[in-house]
């Protein structure tokens, strides 16, 4: 296209509703259906499964919630723990839209695309969009975000139904599918000497963050990590 | 609608909903602020990278009940059997699967030796 794109393409949007004939969703499916499984082994009805699928659309802090609500502990608490499980979210959605999000339209289709953002669409962007034009990158992920959720939401109902029938050691493996397709991912989307600096400071650090700060855990290893890794990567950079 | 509903209802709006939907909206505020290829998302792609990374590891040290009966080195075996075979093949699908393969055969397999 040679004029500026100032308009979003939405005929991308069922194109991208295709993307979820893919790996990323195949894993996904598999942990949706534990999550399924695990709400029923809880004592709840099915509906909070797919509630909390469809409002906070991240698999840890689900899991977080339902297990706080049981414990009855109180809303301000769970609010708190659920938000640190959340916090990862915010450079994912940030990434995402600086590949994806038109310069100069409106900010609805943004925060409207940044619900269906995790891990997977994060993965999924660094993956697809790049050899897309750029007014049909927003609309693509958010036509993927969608049909995703949609399937997920059924996937919660399969394995609800379904607990029990599964032998025990495979719904273990199908529940930490999600974990290797994530690690794997990080490799496959690696370019620069900071993305392999940044993966082992992650995976370094987190040992120690779980015992000295258990509670920021993730964020305290994922900012003093990165941030090393950042440097060492302009470092070699500057240097190669 | 009993109580019991509807406190369940309030605790997954407002602290599951609202409280992960903030930092999602905190990152839609942050990429209208920063240059698209700055220096500072390349930071950001840096502890995001280094947090995903660190999850999985945590997910490996500290799992989840469903995964409580396996072994460590199961876990940490997938992750090493994910990658090796990714690198060997140059290809993603077969790395998940030889993760998946790498559980069956420890739990299956090998742990009964031991």
């Amino acid at each position: 296209m040679s004029t500026e794109e100032t308009q979003y393409d939405w005929s991308a949007f069922w194109q991208g509703a295709t993307g979820v004939f893919s790996l990323a969703g195949l894993v996904m499916c598999a942990s949706f259906l534990g999550f399924g499984a695990l709400v029923r082994g809880m004592g709840f009805e099915v509906w909070p499964a797919l509630l909390t699928t469809a409002v906070i659309w991240a698999l840890p802090g689900q899991v977080v919630l339902l297990t706080l609500v049981t414990e009855g502990a109180g809303l301000l608490a769970t609010a708190l723990a659920v938000s640190f499980t959340a916090v990862r979210l915010l450079p994912m959605v940030t990434l995402v839209l600086a590949r994806s999000a038109l310069p100069g339209t409106g900010k609805a289709p943004l925060y409207f695309l940044a619900h269906f953002i995790a891990v997977t669409l994060w993965v999924l962007t660094e993956q697809k969009v790049a050899q897309m034009e750029r007014a049909r990158r927003l609309p693509w992920l958010t036509g993927l975000g969608c049909c995703l959720m949609v399937i997920m939401l059924g996937m919660n109902v399969a394995g609800y139904y379904l607990t029990g029938v599964l032998p025990l050691v495979v719904a273990a493996a199908l529940a930490f599918m999600s974990p290797c397709f994530f690690f794997i991912s990080l490799f496959t989307n690696a370019r620069a000497w900071a993305d392999y600096f940044a993966i082992a400071a992650g995976v370094v650090l987190i040992p120690a963050c779980m015992k000295l700060v258990p509670d920021y855990d993730l964020a305290v290893a994922g900012l003093a990590g990165g941030t090393l890794a950042y440097f060492v990567g302009r470092a070699v950079r500057g240097a190669g | 609608m009993s109580t019991e509903t509807g406190q369940l209802l309030v605790a997954i709006f407002v602290a599951g909903g609202l409280a992960t939907y903030v930092w999602r909206a905190l990152g839609v505020y942050a990429a209208q602020k920063l240059q698209p290829d700055g220096e500072l998302l390349r930071w950001l792609s840096c502890v995001a990278t280094a947090i995903v990374a660190a999850l999985c590891v945590k997910l490996a040290l500290a799992p989840p009940d469903i995964l409580k009966g396996t072994l460590l080195v199961t876990r940490l075996g997938a992750y090493g059997a994910g990658i090796a075979v990714y690198y060997a093949l140059a290809n993603a699908p077969a790395g998940v699967g030889a993760a998946f393969a790498t559980i069956i055969v420890m739990e299956q397999v090998v742990r009964p030796l031991l």
